[in-house]
Formats: C-alpha cells, sequence, structure tokens
C-alpha cells in the first residue's frame, strides 16, 4: 500500500560547514534526503545552516512544519542513525542553539510541535578544508535509502497521539 | 594573604576567555584581567593569497558579524583598485551593513544581555539565561528573534544568504536589488521599527533597577574614537575618524581613514591573545611624562555604540535623533557619556537610526540601478578599508605586490579596541562587590555583565574558531591559586 505523504512540508535543516571537511556531510546529506523526499512526492523545505539560530523559530512559524528532520554529521555514529528528538534545554549561546533546543523555542514561544528527528552521519576529519573522508562519503551513498525509510516511518509514527514520536525507534541502516 | 579569583569560562559572549582578580593581603581586588584564551591567525596565513579573495576569507573570521569584515575588505580592495565605486553600490553596502547592526545588537539586548536586566542580575543562575526569559518574557524572546529575522533577512535578500554572503567585492557588489526584494524589505520595516520602539521603553522601565549599576558599571574617563560623516554626523559605513577625549573635546576632528596608523597603535601582553590597541598621542604624551612602563594605557579609547554616539555631533534621522537628546541628557553638558551600562541604550538607539536609514535608503528608485560595479585592476599596493561594525570600528589593511598577491594584512578588530577599557570595567565592578575576597555567584554574574556591555566578538578580536565561555580564578599574592569558578 503507498504510505499517505504529509500535507505540510518536511523541514530538512542541514547543519555543517563545507570548509571542515566532513562536517560538510550534514549538507550533503540533507540535499540527498531532500531530493529524496520530493522526487516521492513528499513537500520539502530545505535549509542549510552552519549553526541552528534563533531566527529559524520565525521561520518556522511560516512554514508550519508537521516534522523537522535534522541532519548533521556526528563522530559519535559508524552509520547514519536517525533519531526522534524531543524538546530540550535552550543553551546560553548565541549562535549554537542545539536541535531540541530549536524544538523548545517553537513549543514555548509559537505553540508549535512539530515532530523532531536527528539524522547523523559519521565523521572523522573535522580540520580545515573541503572534501570529504572515505568513510563519510560512503555513508551518503545510503541518503536515498535511508530517506524513504525514514518517510515510511514518520508517517506511521504521525498517526499516532498525542506525541508520536517519543517512542519511534531508531532508523538505522 | 592575597589570592586572585578566576572567572572561567565568561558565558553569554562571542568566544573563549577568563577573568582572573587578583586580591591583596586584605582580600580586596588590587587587579584584574580580561584573558582571551583562543587565538587564531588569520592576518598570517592571508598572506600569499589574492587580495579579491578577502571579503570571501576574512568573512569566516565570524559567524555573527561576518558582514563587516565584508565591508572592510571590499573597501580595503577598493582602495587597491583605486576605484570610486558607483553610487548604488556604496548605497546598497551600507543597507546591508545596518542590516548586520539590527541583527547583532538585537541580540546582544534580547537575548544576551535581557536575562540580566529583567530577570535580576543575582536572580537564579539556572533561570537567567535565554530559557527563564523565554519562560518570563515570551514577548521580549519572540521579539528579539523577529527583529534579528529582519536584520538576517536583508542580508539574505542582498548577498543571497544571511551568514558569509559572498556579496561584496572590491569595486562594488555582486548583484543588485531586485523591485521584489526592496518591496519586501520595506514590507518588514514598520514591525522591526515597533519593536526597537518597544525595547527602548523596556529599557527606560528597569532605569530605577539599575541605578547603582549605572554609576559603577564601566565608569571611568576615557577616549573615544568612532567615525562621522564629513559634517560630523552619525557614520557606520565610510567618513572620518574622530577622536574626543572625556571632557568632549574633539583630538582628533576628522583624519582620512588611510592614515589611521598615525594616531593607533597596538600592544601586547603576555596573559592573553587580545592585543591592546592603543591612542597614540596619549600614550606619547604619557611616556614623555614619566610613565613609561604603562604608557599605552594611558592611550586607553572606546569603541562602538556608545562610541559613536559620543563622538558625533547629530544622528541625522527624526526618531534617533531625539532618542540621542536624551542619551546625551545622561552626561553633563557637552561631555561624553561615559558610563557604559549605557552601551544598552546606545545599541537599541543605533538600532532605530539603522531602520530609519535603511527606509530612507530604499525610498529613492536609483536603489535598484543595475550599474553597482567598478572594474580595474591594481593601481595601489596599499589598501586600507574602514566601517563601523556592531562592536565599532573595524580596520583592514593589505599591502600586495603588482599582482595583487598580499604581502602583508593588518586587522584591528572592535573588541580589540575595547580591551583596555573591558579590563578596567571588570576591575571597577570587582573592587565595588568583592570585599574580603568573597565572591558569590551574583558578583560572578555582574563581573561577566561588564564584559557583556562590550559586546565582545573574541572570534573576530583574535580571529578564532570556537565558543565562548568565560572562566574567573583569584590568585594569592604568591600568585597561587586559590580558587576558581566556571560554568559552560
Amino acid at each position: 500500500m503507498e504510505p499517505t505523504l504529509p500535507a505540510t512540508p518536511v523541514w530538512v535543516i542541514g547543519i555543517g560547514n563545507t570548509l571542515r571537511r566532513d562536517d560538510g556531510a550534514g549538507w550533503l546529506l540533507a540535499q540527498a534526503v531532500a531530493a529524496t523526499l520530493t522526487e516521492a512526492g513528499c513537500p520539502v523545505h530545505l535549509t542549510l545552516q552552519h549553526q541552528l539560530l534563533p531566527e529559524l523559530a520565525a521561520e518556522a512559524v511560516e512554514l508550519q512544519p508537521a516534522q523537522i528532520l535534522f541532519v548533521d554529521a556526528s563522530a559519535a555514529v559508524t552509520s547514519p542513525q536517525c533519531t526522534p528528538l524531543l524538546p530540550g534545554t535552550v543553551a546560553d549561546s548565541s549562535h549554537g542553539l542545539t536541535p531540541a533546543g530549536l524544538l523548545t523555542l517553537l513549543q514555548r514561544l509559537y505553540a508549535l510541535q512539530p515532530a523532531g528527528w536527528l539524522l547523523q552521519t559519521p565523521g572523522q576529519e573535522f580540520g580545515h578544508g573541503e572534501g570529504l573522508s572515505e568513510n563519510a562519503r560512503q555513508a551518503l551513498q545510503t541518503a536515498p535509502a535511508l530517506a524513504t525509510r525514514w518517510l515510511a516511518t514518520c508517517q506511521v509514527k504521525t498517526d499516532r497521539a498525542p506525541h508520536p514520536i517519543c517512542k519511534a525507534p531508531e532508523i538505522g541502516l | 594573604m592575597s589570592k586572585t579569583i578566576v572567572i572561567d569560562p565568561v558565558t553569554r559572549i562571542e568566544g573563549h576567555a577568563k577573568i582572573t582578580l587578583h586580591l591583596d593581603d586584605q582580600g580586596q581586588v588590587e587587579d584584574a584581567r580580561f584573558h582571551v584564551t583562543e587565538f587564531r591567525g588569520f592576518e598570517k596565513f592571508c598572506e600569499g593569497r589574492s587580495f579579491w579573495e578577502m571579503p570571501g576569507i576574512t568573512a569566516r573570521i565570524c559567524g555573527i558579524c561576518p558582514v563587516s569584515h565584508l565591508m572592510a575588505s571590499a573597501k580595503a580592495g577598493d582602495a587597491i583598485l583605486g576605484v570610486a565605486i558607483p553610487p548604488t553600490a556604496a548605497r546598497l553596502r551600507r543597507v546591508m551593513n545596518w542590516a548586520q547592526l539590527v541583527q547583532s545588537h538585537a541580540l546582544s539586548f534580547f537575548h544576551l544581555s535581557a536575562p540580566d536586566l529583567l530577570l535580576g542580575m543575582e536572580s537564579d543562575p539556572a533561570r537567567r539565561n535565554l530559557m527563564g526569559l523565554i519562560d518570563r518574557y515570551p514577548d521580549v524572546a519572540r521579539n528579539g528573534i523577529r527583529l534579528r529575522s529582519f536584520g538576517q533577512k536583508v542580508i539574505e535578500l542582498l548577498g543571497g544568504r544571511s551568514v558569509h554572503p559572498a556579496w561584496t567585492v572590491p569595486g562594488g557588489v555582486r548583484d543588485p536589488l531586485s523591485q521584489e526584494s526592496r518591496s519586501q524589505i520595506q514590507q518588514m520595516l514598520p514591525e522591526a521599527l515597533a519593536i526597537t520602539e518597544q525595547a527602548l521603553d523596556l529599557l527606560r522601565s528597569t532605569a530605577d533597577t539599575y541605578r547603582d549599576e549605572e554609576a559603577l558599571y564601566g565608569n571611568f574617563p576615557s577616549l573615544y574614537l568612532g567615525l562621522v560623516t564629513p559634517e560630523g554626523g552619525l557614520e557606520h559605513y565610510d567618513g572620518l575618524l574622530r577622536v574626543i577625549d572625556s571632557d568632549g573635546t574633539v583630538l582628533e576632528p576628522g583624519l582620512p581613514l588611510s592614515r589611521y596608523r598615525e594616531i593607533i597603535g597596538e600592544a601586547v601582553e603576555p596573559w592573553s591573545y587580545l592585543k591592546f590597541p592603543f591612542y597614540r598621542p596619549a600614550a606619547t604624551r604619557a611616556a614623555h611624562g614619566g610613565a613609561a612602563e604603562t604608557q599605552y594605557a594611558a592611550g586607553m579609547y572606546r569603541v562602538g555604540p556608545l562610541a559613536r554616539l559620543n563622538v558625533c555631533d547629530f544622528a541625522g534621522t527624526a526618531r534617533a535623533e531625539a532618542e540621542l537628546r536624551e542619551f546625551r541628557r545622561l552626561a553633563p553638558r557637552g561631555r561624553p557619556v561615559s558610563n557604559s551600562f549605557h552601551s544598552h541604550y546606545a545599541r537599541l538607539i543605533e538600532i532605530l537610526y539603522s531602520l530609519e536609514r535603511i527606509a530612507e535608503t530604499l525610498d529613492d528608485p536609483a536603489i535598484t540601478d543595475p550599474r553597482i560595479r567598478a572594474h580595474a585592476e591594481v593601481n595601489h599596493l596599499v589598501g586600507v578599508g574602514v566601517s563601523e561594525a556592531p562592536r565599532g570600528t573595524l580596520f583592514h589593511e593589505y599591502q600586495v605586490d603588482s599582482n595583487g598577491i598580499l604581502q602583508r594584512v593588518n586587522l584591528i578588530i572592535a573588541t580589540g579596541q575595547n580591551n583596555l577599557a573591558m579590563n578596567r570595567t571588570v576591575k571597577q565592578i570587582a573592587q565595588h562587590h568583592i570585599q574580603g575576597g568573597k565572591v558569590t555567584e551574583g558578583i560572578l554574574n555582574r563581573i561577566e555583565h561588564g564584559i557583556r556591555l562590550y559586546d565582545p566578538c573574541l572570534s573576530c578580536s583574535t580571529h578564532a574558531v570556537g565558543q565562548m565561555p568565560l572562566q574567573v580564578e583569584i590568585f594569592d599574592s604568591a600568585g597561587r591559586l586559590v580558587d576558581r569558578m566556571a560554568r559552560n
């Protein structure tokens, strides 16, 4: 059976810096995932950020996304992983909100409660320079399959109320 | 036994820093130092690159105020080319610079300082932050976001993206302003102006609460430096350098920007990566007076919103002019406002001014003129670019060979120029609040607030990578560390 596609956009936010080697994988994976979702007929809004800034909350008010998929490179994972995300502490940083912190801003300031997901892709080299390490590059090739699986899982979960994402399993490959 | 207190890391600022407080045998603060503990070295590794690349490279110094570096760098490039850029290009650069000032000042006021001002300097530290602000004053937090969004959106509409837009280039700008983008900015302006007026009312409502802080936080005589128009008006993009002293006497009425080296020197200390710029003539006078050991400190000057409002003769826009008159009432007639606590007020006035100027500039139909770039090759081997960043005057000087390859780069950043004043402010606050070596969390925050008055951007001032927490350490008279307080 064909899954029902979300009517409101999925907001894909790629986090990273393409001038810091594997840190750029967040942007590249976000672009690839957004392309796959778009191809599947899912309304997508793609944003690429060096850091998560408070004004993204204002953008969310205009977008009214049902889902936000944060995509970031991480040294803590060995393969791409997608985990559900809940609102969390807003750190005292002017230009370094965490994904959970941004969800909190949306919830408390604008009463928006999009389902949050954190898609992490492995990174090893974060020094100055362009181009990904071999591992990071290979991980990116899994993007289409990962996006397809995420979409299927996400749609199942959005049918649940009131906080369908809380108990969602991790999505790995 | 004397000791030293260390605050490490300092929070709600841009970068890594720590503060050390040196106590005497009676436990009173003898000295205080603001240490910047990050280092990057942009000036050195830019050597060998083409000056054409510099706007893009130096913008990477900072994610908060990249536009400031774009402006100064492109202007240094203009000077190397020896061109007068098309008038529309200059106006568009000004619009972006004002937008940058709006978003940066909004961040400083609404999200970094408002937790102290609205929740209380000594309120529960677990709640005295952006999260606490969201809970108690959600409207203020929302307004901060909206105002920052305005600034970022204008930058994005002009430069294609809000962070590190590769838009200013030697000779002008890359793309003109479309009619559609112009309309979009014009539609956003009324809300931004309304938010700013509300913020001014909010700040006025806290005035009675902070009378003591007004009197004690960064209240000392110093020099002030900033750009002014040829007529003496408030200026952020070009113009002339003006320096006044603590009595309001004009020491430099209008020095051409390319001659900045005649009046600005840079000192270094072994305990900080942040340099100590100073006003040369004052330091020289001190040296001739026999104070050779600390002569450069006699040239202490302040830059930034407080200094800009002090050095100008007028603002030149209706609402900002009215606020400037109120601002001037904070000091005896004819004298500059010497208390850095009023930097909060100065920032809001500058936001108002910037919004008015953006509106006025966009009203001119010529703003969408497609002639936006002058083309030339290397015509001068030295180029100086100076503009006002949110935190103060920013200098870029490039020396190139005949192919435009950089031989030497000198960057003097606003935060560095406030270095002496920040140290003095920390010492002033610490001396007032610390008795017998006892430091509470509230006092720690008060000292940090003294630093936040200058909204320092340490990434810029040391051209460094990193985050910005701060620590405080206490040393005894023998130099032994006896206490440390830190927050992440």
